[in-house]
């Protein structure tokens, strides 16, 4: 025996009787309308993309600032490294005079670079006279 | 499509339990039909209906009418449900529950004739391939229009019409094998 599709059809539809039982579906509306629902989690949209830049950005600067302060107050206070002690070596070039002769020695070449120039300016002049 | 049902889904949105509570009275037999036909056990069939309005309730918030209507989201959820389902349980086939089901209008002997040949069509649609089944289901139990259909199934118009024609075609293939066997035993 071949169903013709209208048929077939017809018998299709009399499945739109199959329901459910009356008490799951009273049983399930009690209790999914008993629970809360989820909270909608806002999305990034493209108008907070600017105010979240702006907060990195904002961080950021605040992050360089620190590092740079920190780093410039480490090297005002901390102590020198073991062996470089500019201070212990400054007093102990003063306390045993070596400081006190570089220091001379530099006076003195100024001192004899200035006598030179008057000197050749002293020659340069009577050169000047004599011709 | 339920009257006022755009309102209905946006004071559900905002938390309106009534509100959902009237797309749930609309929709739940609905579904229920549609997960039955593919589970054929009622227990099954309450269980992934369960599972589907719990996550509609959950997630309408993120629902959003861009081209498909609220009656397709559901079923698409519930269509993953049952997805889900054959993944995680072995399918329970008992034609017995389906045909208790459909209920009479009157104890004749033309009703029961009737009832006998839904067996049959119900017998002959289980042995049809799972997206044969549920475009019958959607397009002549449900009588959900071809656009509908599209955007619940992913599939274009033309795919959809091959598959329908498809499908006809082998239930009245296989009523007729079965009608033979019945004939010769």
């Amino acid at each position: 025996m071949k169903m013709h599709e209208k048929e077939l059809l017809e018998h299709m539809k009399r499945f739109k009787r199959i329901v459910p039982r009356q008490d799951f579906v009273y049983t399930l509306k009690q209790e999914l309308l008993s629970l809360p629902m989820l909270t909608k989690i806002p999305a990034a949209t493209p108008r907070s993309w600017g105010a979240f830049r702006l907060a990195v950005s904002f961080g950021a600067a605040i992050l360089v600032i620190a590092v740079w302060v920190g780093l410039y107050g480490e090297l005002r206070h901390t102590e020198n490294l073991a062996g470089f002690n500019n201070k212990e070596i400054l007093s102990e070039l003063a306390s045993s005079g070596d400081i006190n002769i570089y220091i001379n020695e530099i006076e003195y070449y100024d001192e004899a670079h200035k006598t030179i120039d008057v000197a050749l300016n002293e020659i340069s002049k009577n050169q000047k006279n004599k011709y | 499509m339920l009257q006022d049902e755009s309102g209905l889904i946006a004071r559900a949105q905002k938390g309106g339990r009534d509100a959902f509570g009237k797309l749930y009275d609309h929709y739940l037999p609905k579904i229920y039909r549609f997960v039955f036909l593919k589970v054929t056990n009622r227990e099954e069939a309450e269980d992934i209906c369960h599972q589907v309005f719990l996550s509609a309730w959950q997630n309408i918030h993120s629902y959003q009418e861009v081209g498909y209507p609220f009656s397709s989201w559901l079923y698409r959820i519930a269509r993953n449900a049952v997805i889900d389902f054959y993944r995680t349980k072995k399918q329970h086939t008992d034609l017995e529950d389906v045909v208790d089901l459909i209920p009479s209008d009157a104890d004749t002997s033309a009703q029961t004739e009737a009832t006998l040949a839904s067996e049959r069509v119900l017998r002959a649609m289980a042995r049809l391939n799972e997206d044969q089944r549920e475009l019958l289901v959607m397009r002549y139990v449900e009588e959900l229009d071809n656009k509908e259909i599209k955007s619940i199934l992913g599939k274009s118009e033309g795919a959809i019409r091959i598959l329908q024609f498809r499908a006809i075609k082998n239930l009245q293939r296989v009523l007729a094998e079965e009608s033979l066997k019945d004939t010769y035993i």
